[in-house]
């Protein structure tokens, strides 16, 4: 029965995540995606970008920790969260979420921001010439263009959340409904030699991971086709 | 009017135009690869904002750019037709759903008459439910063309429209930007190196030569200005209107009418009553100054010496009257001399219908 929690816990945090980094993700990719034509921006953009690359390179440990210690009700987060909602950030779903959405970060926005980048200026300007403006252009030029691009970012990003241990371990803890997700549940398994329900649980993410990697990859593959 | 008073650095380039055009013409833009031509229409259609100093571009009173008092259209409300070198076409919309693009963000667009004239004449009717990643590039291009044509009400810029348009869709197109200008009012901004293009199109002539304006004027005095560069160069062409009479299947030869006079040229056979530009070049045209009936040349024209230039050490350019055309030919300055040649003097104009080389720009099914 817990297993089946942690499953729904994990689907829950990884949709909610995907969602999140997709609405965050657009306009930030879209500005990273676009030449600098500021001294401003040029300066920003490397920032920007190395900022959202960091969580590739560090370990979960650094980022569960420093959340953590934003998450306690002595920081700005964790008080100004407290005194909104009455509840803390550390160990609740809510701060799981947070946790993901830096932990994913990379995975939703490169994605995004190679598809943008391959819409050429010259399109962009056609479609100004025809008379649209910023909405329309992102709804009728830029979004549908980028269609693939978008379904990889999220399915990367919820695959990706899917799989998240260390940072979960750090701030989560291990609480049945709230924050016990499928990787945390496998490592407990392991931990009181429950070998059968620890296979169990990694068959099933092996086979929906790798289910989600395959349709997307085929998306990709037949990029034209899917216009 | 179009007026034009434009500074905008680009990089190392620097465009420099002030011209005042007129509008409901076709205007061409002339020039080298590099002369500025694409960045002139970028600028008129409002792209690369960043870059314009003491500018100020007025269509028909209407003002779109004044750098001193800041005022700047953007491009989304000049409601230019744009068409860039690059196509541009929209690759998850059909054909259709392209040319129709502006239409959905304008309705005023939507011209159920405009758009039939222009599927018809580009021929892209049939192409309607294709992607754009299945089009060749000359339909491509037509496309391109068809959408800009759509998106405008007054001014349409298009850069190099004709680049990769195939000889059956070429007439019908230059044609149907005449039907624009004639029947819808429009004012037509071309770029092209292409100078039959220009022949057979422009009102109005603009060259330029690294980012300024080198000549402007109508095109006929332009393109028949002896002291200019557009006329001195060693490659001149003459550009003749006519009009098909009959083909003469015997020889393989089309009989043609400007005016009263009669012309032969060879290639296809073509409809009566077809108008196509006939290109001589300058150095095919000889003078002869009594009409002479016994010749292989079976063009003979009545003109008249306008005036002469020197063209390099022994060759001059003459400038040649024919009713209310010209005609530009290089003689020698021995030749000049031996026949008597002088200014209002009457002569007769002879060329081969071989060196008639091309008279291809009006579609078969004209």
């Amino acid at each position: 029965m817990s297993d089946y929690s942690a499953i729904l816990v994990t689907l829950k945090l990884a949709i909610t995540a995907s969602f999140i980094l997709l609405l965050l993700g657009l306009p930030l990719a879209w500005w990273l995606s676009r030449p600098a034509v500021s001294p401003v921006k040029s300066f920003f953009q490397p920032i920007v970008e190395a900022i959202v690359a960091l969580p590739l390179v560090l370990p979960p440990t650094v980022l569960g920790f420093y959340l953590l210690i934003a998450f306690s009700p002595d920081s700005w987060l964790g008080q100004s969260w407290l005194s909104v909602t009455g509840t803390t950030l550390a160990f609740s779903f809510s701060g799981l979420v947070i946790g993901s959405l830096i932990y994913s970060l990379p995975f939703v926005i490169q994605p995004l921001q190679a598809t943008f980048a391959a819409i050429p200026e010259s399109t962009i300007e056609v479609a100004k010439s025809l008379g649209c403006n910023k909405v329309q252009l992102f709804k009728r030029v830029i979004l549908p263009i980028s269609k693939t691009g978008i379904i990889s970012a999220f399915s990367l990003g919820f695959a990706h959340t899917l799989g998240e241990f260390g940072v979960v371990l750090m701030i989560g803890g291990n609480i049945e409904n709230e924050t016990r997700v499928v990787s945390i549940a496998i490592y407990d398994h392991v931990e009181t030699l429950q070998f059968a329900q620890a296979h169990q649980l990694s068959l099933i993410l092996i086979l929906f991971s790798l289910a989600l990697l395959t349709i997307l990859y085929r998306f990709k593959n037949n990029r034209v086709g899917f216009y | 009017m179009l007026q034009i008073q434009l500074t905008a650095q680009l990089d190392a380039f620097l465009l420099s135009v002030k011209a005042s055009i007129p509008t409901n013409s076709i205007i061409g833009l002339f020039g080298a690869s590099g002369s500025g031509k694409s960045l002139l229409i970028r600028q008129l259609a409002g792209f690369d904002q960043n870059h314009c100093q003491n500018s100020q571009i007025k269509f028909d009173q209407i003002c779109w750019v004044n750098s001193e008092e800041g005022h700047f259209t953007p491009v989304q409300q000049r409601a230019i037709g744009y068409l860039p070198q690059s196509y541009d076409l929209f690759p998850h919309l059909n054909v259709n759903q392209n040319i129709t693009f502006a239409s959905n963000n304008n309705p005023d667009l939507n011209n159920k008459q405009l758009t039939d004239i222009v599927i018809t004449a580009l021929d892209i009717g049939e192409l309607s439910k294709r992607k754009p990643h299945q089009l060749s590039g000359g339909q491509r291009q037509r496309v391109a063309l068809a959408r800009a044509i759509l998106s405008s009400s007054q001014l349409l810029l298009l850069d190099e429209p004709f680049s990769a348009i195939g000889e059956d869709h070429l007439g019908a197109a230059m044609r149907l930007l005449k039907t624009l200008k004639e029947d819808f009012g429009r004012t037509i901004i071309i770029a092209s190196h292409n100078r039959i293009e220009h022949a057979f199109l422009d009102d109005y002539i603009l060259t330029l030569r690294n980012g300024s304006i080198e000549q402007s004027g109508n095109y006929r005095e332009i393109s028949t200005d002896i002291e200019g560069r557009f006329c001195r160069t060693s490659n001149a062409v003459n550009h003749l209107v006519a009009k098909i009479e009959t083909y003469h299947q015997k020889y393989s030869l089309n009989q043609l009418s400007r005016g009263e006079h009669t012309l032969w040229a060879g290639e296809s056979p073509m409809k009566n009553g077809t108008p196509i530009v006939l290109e001589i070049h300058a150095q095919d045209i000889s003078l002869f100054v009594e009409k002479n009936t016994a010749s292989s040349m079976l063009n003979s024209l009545p003109v008249t010496i306008v005036s002469y230039s020197e063209l390099t050490g022994h060759q001059l350019l003459i400038k040649l009257a024919l009713d209310d055309d010209f005609l530009t030919t290089f003689i020698t300055k021995k030749s000049f001399e031996e026949l008597g040649l002088t200014i209002g003097m009457s002569l007769y104009a002879c060329f081969k219908a071989v060196s008639v080389i091309s008279i291809k720009h009006s579609s078969k099914q004209a």
